[in-house]
Formats: structure tokens, sequence, C-alpha cells
């Protein structure tokens, strides 16, 4: 087993991170290292794409792969440039709640139309963390923020139900409190043909965390308190949603260059 | 892909058989008139070739969809008209940040906004040099002939291959609609991106003369960091550094501005002892060809200039004309490329005829020189 | 120069027989051609057409303000271009289409829809159009019009199509 020492040196890049004290999203980053190296994939052939935002430095600069740090909310058709551009590249894409459902949203959804072959970690804070805590698409509806002061007039969204609708192959959620379970899942995703999107509550100290006083470890401790593995009143379902097979979109482009008679450039 | 032969099509069929010769891997766009049946005749043609073809669902996809294909070693492609070129700049500008080597195809048509889907204008030549933010240089073509539509698809690719750099095609709906002869030569010289020795590891700043560091693609295991935010020469981001900001930044224009030379391209006709010389670029440019032959012809000192690489304009060729002669800028838009002609020219020499939606007959032209001679 | 205007109504093939008659001057027989296609809302609504510039020097009128010849397949295409029906040299006009038709003498009507009825396939009309046109317009080659055909149409409608531009032919031979 690599240690801790280890499997940083060997993932990680620039440390330590810039990430506050007791942000989740080096958590997050550990666990798809860990994955990645319990699969035995290369390094080389992980290409890690992400957008703007705190979540977007998951991949860039922090994790040591090739990585496409693009622009806010556009990881996911850069993402697919990649992945149809070489199908044999495992192409995983990290984004912020904000990022993948807000400004990018139609492009998420589109990309589980297509089930591309891509590993999508959404790193959800519950808000916009980076440009100071603004209200996100999965705000809950009535929390404050600093442009939301009186109050979310909207709802937060659960988007797990939008890419299981929009035909993602694999769906799942688990928190930074479940660490273990999330590693288990980045490794199937990484393995599993089609898109895969992982929903990561993850906790942000610093922005949602200072207007209620909590500290990282106290949001672990609410993630552990208030999520369920099974469908319970009141509580967050954590666990895989989605399992199923369908064709994904780069077999489809290369087997239709191969039918017309052309080889793969 | 058609064989090396002489065909009578449509210069959006030719720009798309342009993009096939030059090597495509990889087109990703969205449908838009009147530049579809680039991507109609690619859908069907490009697989056979072994590139890859995509539609997106919308012009910042298929913008970024390209970007992403050109870092796995692809040339890829976009085509669009005005409304989905505006929605490209801001990728456009990732792609002009991170080196990103491909080609936007902007058919342009008749706007601002939705305009008229199929009339040809040339309103978007200052958006293609300035559409995205920031202090950024590009390269935009102009062709004129169903030929050039092939012609200067082929020329772009090679410009981005060379400079490392995004290469807007900014046609318009004049041309990319008629049908015309175009030959497809036997042997056709490309250019392919400076691929990285071993050794190297700076692939975002370069000490060679034309300021080009060498490309990587992903899965070469060189761990690389591109990112639209300012870089060193590794890519590690610098996000408020004055040197790294300093350093890149012109740099980047450098590769354009210190590389002009043989960047730019223009057809010139009796102009150096014109007394009126007529300018003007994209279709609008052939019956203001063939008015200016009809000036002459009726013994009038006229002369021609055409851009055929508009950005970067042809600076200091403009200027001699300008102090010599008097200037005649003929173009379908009322601010297309007025503001660098003038600029160059100065004003007191200027005339303009603009005109929107369709193209005049050459006579319509002839009458306005001879109006401006009088 | 030769300048032809083709003009229809949506699915009569009018730019279709553009198509033919450039590539049959383009390269049967070495012209330099300009092809343009209307294609606007308009269409949408109805009104479609084609015109051919071709010259043997290099064509830069990209517009046609006055046809040499005018091939009308439809009453609303006739009614859009009436101003320019004198000024041509010739209007070349389906008659079955066309009903309303201007007192000049510089007209041939051409049953052209019946007589692709009776060929067995109305889509032709447009092609027995270009028969009379190799008929009348001395430039144009026959043979180059029958060899476009062969490049342009789908294999399976290439018969039927040259049968349509010989009828043509003989009819504008009779008239
Ligand atoms: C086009 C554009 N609009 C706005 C911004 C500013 N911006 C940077 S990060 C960000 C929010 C990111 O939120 P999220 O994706 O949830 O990531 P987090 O910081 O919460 O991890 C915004 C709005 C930008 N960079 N680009
Ligand atoms: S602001 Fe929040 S999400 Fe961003 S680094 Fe700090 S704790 Fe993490
Ligand atoms: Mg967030």
């Amino acid at each position: 087993m690599i240690t801790g020492k280890e499997l940083r040196e060997k993932y990680i890049r620039n440390q330590p991170t810039a990430f506050c004290p007791g942000c989740g999203d080096g958590m997050v980053l550990n666990s798809m290292s860990r994955a990645v190296e319990s699969l035995g994939i290369l390094r080389k052939d992980i290409v890690a794409v992400s957008g703007i935002g705190c979540a977007a430095w998951v991949v860039s600069p922090y994790w040591r792969v090739d990585t496409l740090h693009t622009t806010h909310g556009r990881a996911i058709p850069h993402a697919i440039g990649v992945k149809v551009g070489n199908k044999d590249l495992n192409v995983v894409v990290v984004s912020g709640d904000g990022d993948c459902v807000g400004i990018g949203g139609n492009h998420l959804i589109h990309a589980c139309r297509n089930n591309i072959d891509l590993t999508v970690i959404m790193i959800n804070n519950g808000l916009y963390a980076m440009t100071g805590g603004q209200v996100a698409p999965t705000t809950e509806y009535g929390e404050r923020t600093i442009t939301t002061p009186y109050g979310n007039p909207s709802h937060g969204m659960d988007v797990t139900k939008i890419v299981k609708a929009a035909g993602a192959s694999h769906v799942s959620r688990w928190t930074t409190y479940h660490m273990r379970e999330l590693t288990k899942e980045v490794k199937y995703a990484l393995r599993k043909k089609g898109l895969s999107f992982i929903e990561v509550l993850t906790q942000c100290p610093t922005r949602t965390g200072k207007k209620d006083r909590l500290s990282g470890l106290d949001m672990l401790q609410w993630y552990k308190e208030n999520t369920s593995k099974t469908p319970e009143e009141g509580k967050i379902t954590v666990g895989r949603f989605v399992d199923i097979d369908r064709p994904e979109l780069a077999d489809e482009i290369y087997g239709q260059i191969t039918a017309s008679g052309g080889t793969p450039r | 892909m058609r064989a090396p032969g002489v065909y009578f099509q449509e210069g959006n069929i030719a720009c798309a058989e342009g993009a096939m010769a030059a090597g495509l891997g990889l087109f990703a766009g969205y449908p838009i008139t009147p530049a579809s049946e680039i991507m109609h005749h690619l859908a069907r043609a490009l697989p056979k070739t072994g590139g890859r073809f995509i539609q997106m669902e919308d012009e910042i996809a298929s913008m970024a969809a390209i970007t992403g294909a050109s870092w796995t070693g692809l040339k890829s492609m976009t085509a669009t008209s005005g409304p989905g070129f505006s929605l490209m700049t801001e990728n456009l500008g990732f792609a002009y940040m991170t080196e990103t080597p491909c080609v936007i195809v902007n058919v342009q048509r008749a706007g601002p906004s939705t305009g008229q889907a199929t009339k040809p204008g040339t309103g978007d030549v200052m958006q293609a040099r300035f559409g995205s933010h920031g202090d950024y240089e590009m390269i935009a073509l102009s062709p004129n002939s169903v030929q050039e539509m092939f012609d200067f698809t082929v020329k772009s690719f090679n410009f981005a291959e060379k400079y490392r750099t995004p290469v807007v095609l900014l046609a318009d709906a004049g041309i990319g609609h008629i049908r015309e002869k175009f030959t497809i030569p036997e042997k056709i010289d490309l250019v392919e991106r400076k691929r990285p020795l071993t050794d190297d590891k700076e692939f975002f700043h370069s000490d060679a003369e034309d300021h080009v560091p060498p490309m990587p693609a992903f899965g070469d295991g060189r761990e690389l960091l591109v990112t639209g935010s300012t870089h060193r020469g590794n890519g590690t981001r610098d996000t408020a550094g004055y040197e790294t900001q300093d350093r890149l930044v012109r740099r980047l224009k450098a590769k354009i501005d210190d590389n002009r030379n043989d960047i730019i391209e223009w057809e010139e006709d009796e102009v150096d002892d014109a007394e009126l010389v007529v300018v003007s670029y994209g279709s609008m440019s052939r019956p203001a060809r063939g008015a200016v032959s009809k000036a002459r012809q009726s013994g009038l000192k006229v002369g021609f200039f055409r851009p055929k690489v508009i950005w970067p304009s042809p600076e200091k060729r403009l200027r001699d004309i300008g102090t010599n002669s008097k200037i005649l800028l003929a173009e379908l838009s009322l601010r297309g490329y007025r503001m660098e002609v003038e600029r160059c020219v100065g004003s007191e020499n200027m005339h303009v005829y603009d005109r929107l939606n369709s193209l005049p007959t050459i006579d319509r032209i002839y009458r306005c020189i001879k109006e401006v001679m009088k | 120069m030769i300048k032809v205007r083709i003009g229809g109504w949506a699915g009569q093939g009018t730019v279709l027989a553009g198509v033919v008659l450039g590539e049959a001057l383009a390269i049967g027989q070495g012209y330099e051609v300009v092809q343009t296609r209307s294609y606007s809302a308009a269409v949408r609504s109805g009104i479609s057409f084609s015109d051919v510039i071709a010259d043997r020097e290099t064509v830069d009128e990209l517009t046609i303000d006055i046809p040499d010849f005018m091939i009308i397949q439809y009453q609303k295409t006739l009614d859009a271009w009436r101003p320019l029906v004198k000024e041509c040299r010739c209007l070349i006009i389906d008659s079955i289409q066309v009903h309303d038709i201007p007192d000049t003498k510089n007209l041939i009507r051409i049953p052209a829809s019946d007589i692709a009825k009776d060929l067995g396939n109305t889509k032709v009309a447009n092609i027995v159009l270009l028969g009379v046109l190799s008929k009348l317009l001395p430039e144009l080659e026959h043979d180059a019009l029958k060899e476009a055909i062969k490049r342009v149409v789908p294999k399976r409608y290439e018969e039927n199509n040259i049968e349509a531009l010989e009828k043509g032919y003989e009819y504008a031979s009779e008239y």
C-alpha cells in the first residue's frame, strides 16, 4: 500500500495547496489519486479538465496528470473534444456546482445525453465559493448567501436527477465524510464506459461555514448525521443511483469512421 | 474527399474540401445559415478520411471541443456565422491564450443579431479582430472566390499550425453560397506544428525568433498544464505577477506582429500611378475589381487593392497607397474594415461605398468611381 | 457574357437546373461561370431562383441586373420580375404553370410540365426548359448539358433527365 506521503508526492503538484484550512476540495483530490493508484492507470493516460472556481483548482494546478484548465462552465465540451480526439485517454472533469450546472448546465445535460465516456466529479459546496459565496443553483430555498441576504427566493436542485433523466450511464452521490466510498466510486467511474457523474457534497468552511460558524470538521459531522444510504425522510440520500449500459459517443464516432472505410487519424 | 481535379462547386463545399485536404482530424459545429453546408459535407465525407465529426449543443461547445481536440494532436475546425461567432469568442480567447492551433470559419451574414440569415455582410471584421476580451492578435483571411475558399482554408490550417494560434477564415455568404470552378491540386503544401524534443520543458514560452514554442499532445507523458490563466513557460499559473503577464501577453502579440511579413498578403493592380485606388475584400471585391477594369478601359486612372489576409492588416502598404492616391473603400457593411483603412490612409483621403444586404453590379460601383473622381 | 436566370417555385428543381447549366458551361465548355441561388425566407414562402453568369474571362459580376434569358416555371416568379420581361432577350415559359403571360415578342411558351408528365416524371420540367435553352443559346452545347446531367443528377434519374432535355430541344426546334 502506498503511504499518504508517497501518494501526495506522486499525484499532487505545488504543495501545500492553496485551499483554505478545512476545505473539502483537497479530500476529493486525495480520493481521485487513490482511485487511480489502485487501478494502476498510468498518469500519462489521464487528462483532467476543469473550468473555473475553487473546485477547478483540484485538477489545475494540483493533479499531476495532463490538465486542461478551461473557461467557466466549459470544461465538459473541452473534455468532449479531448475524448473524441483520442479515445484511449481517460478523461476526468472536476467542476464546481456553479461551473457544472449553473453556467455549464446545458453542456452537462448534453454530455449525459451523448453518454460520452467521461468521469465528471461535481464538487458541490452549495454556492459560488471562489467569487465570495454567492447563491448557486444548488443553494437550498431560504438559505442566506451574500447575494441572497434575505434568504434564497429560488430553489436548489438535485443534479443527480437531471443527469439521470438526461441519460448518464452512471450516477452517484457521496460526501467528503464518505471517503472510502468515494474512492471506490471514482474507481468504478473510471472503468465504467459512458458518462459517470459523481456529486460530492464538499465542505467550504470559508463561505458556507462562516455564516453558520461551522468548521470543516463540524460540516463533516453534519454530513454524517444528515445523510443516509437508504432513502430517509429529512436526510440526503447517498449512494449509486444509476448504473446502466448504453452506447457511448466516442465509440460510436470511431465505429462510424471504421464502417465508412476510414481509419481514425 | 475529392480527388485532385477541377470541380464546379459552392464555396462552402470547397472550404470543407480544403479542410480535409489540410488533414482535418476533428470538426465540431452547430448548424447556422449560411455556413451549414460545410458541416453537411463534412458529416458525410470526413469519417471516410479518418476524421471525427461531431455536432455540438451550441457554438460555445463547438469552439471548446475543437480546442480540446487540438491538444490530442489533431487539426480541428468549426464553422459558423455571426450569431455563432459571437458565442465562440469566449473560447476563442482561451485558444489564443493557450496557443491552441485551430480554424474557425465565419461565413458572415447580414447582422446585427439575427439580421438576414441568407444575405451576405461583412460586419464581423472588427469582431474577428477584437471580439474576445483582453489584448490579443488574430490572423483572419478573406477569400473572394470558390477557389480561395479551398486555398485559404488550407492556408488557415498552415498558419494555425505554424504559429500555434487560432485562425479565422472570414468568408461571407456572397462566396460561401456561389458556385464556381475550383481546382484541387495534385500537391498541397502542409505545415505541421512544431513538436517538442525529449528534453524540452517549456511549451508556453520560446526564445526562438518566431516566438513559437513546441506543442506536445495529451498522452505524451509530459504532465501538461494548459491554462487560460496567465502562465509561465512551463505552464504553471501566475495569477498576479507583473513579469509573467508582461512576458506572456507581449510574446503572444509578437508572435503575430513580428511574423507579419510572412502572414500578410494582398492583391493589387495598377496602384502606382492611380489617382484613385479601390480597396475591397471578400465577395464585394469581385464587382469592385470588375468596376476598376471598366473604369480603366474608359481611361480613368484607377487602381485596385484587396487584402487577402485581413488581419493583421496590410497597414504599411495601405499607408503608402493613401499618400499618393485617393481611396474608395467598397464593402458590404457600414463599419466592417472602415476604421482600419481610415486609420491607415486618413479620413480626408477616403471615400466609401458601403452597401447592405446584397452585392451591387459592376456598373453600380463604376458609377461610384466616376462620382468620386469628378 | 452569358446571363441566364431560372426562376420557379420551391421543389421545381430551379436550382438544380442552374447547377446543370453551370456545370455544362464551366466543366464541359471551359467557361468561367458563377452560379448563384436565391435562398431566403422567401424561399420558404415559395420563390426560388438561380442565376448563371458565364464568360470566357474571369467573371467578377456576381449579380444579374438584366438577364439575357429568363426561364420561368411559376406565375409568382414571373410577377416578381415583370419589369425585366421586356428588357431580356428571351423569355422561356412553362405555359402549364404560368397563365398570365405578358404580351411581348421575345417569348417562348413551352408546356414543359405536360411534356415532363408524359415522360412519367413531373420533376423534369426544369430540364425540358434547359433543352429549349440549348436550342436558343448558340454558345451552349447540347452535349455538354448531357454530360453535366450525368455528373450532377443521381444515376437512377439520369435517363429520364436526358430524355427531358431531348424533348425540350426538339420542341424548340419545331417552335
Ligand atoms: C464567464 C465567467 N463568469 C464569471 C466568472 C467568475 N467566477 C469565477 S469562479 C465562479 C464561481 C465558481 O463557483 P463553483 O463552480 O461552484 O466553484 P467553487 O468556487 O464553489 O468551488 C465565478 C462566477 C468567470 N470566471 N467567468
Ligand atoms: S473558499 Fe471554500 S471552496 Fe474555496 S478553497 Fe476556501 S474553503 Fe475551499
Ligand atoms: Mg461551488
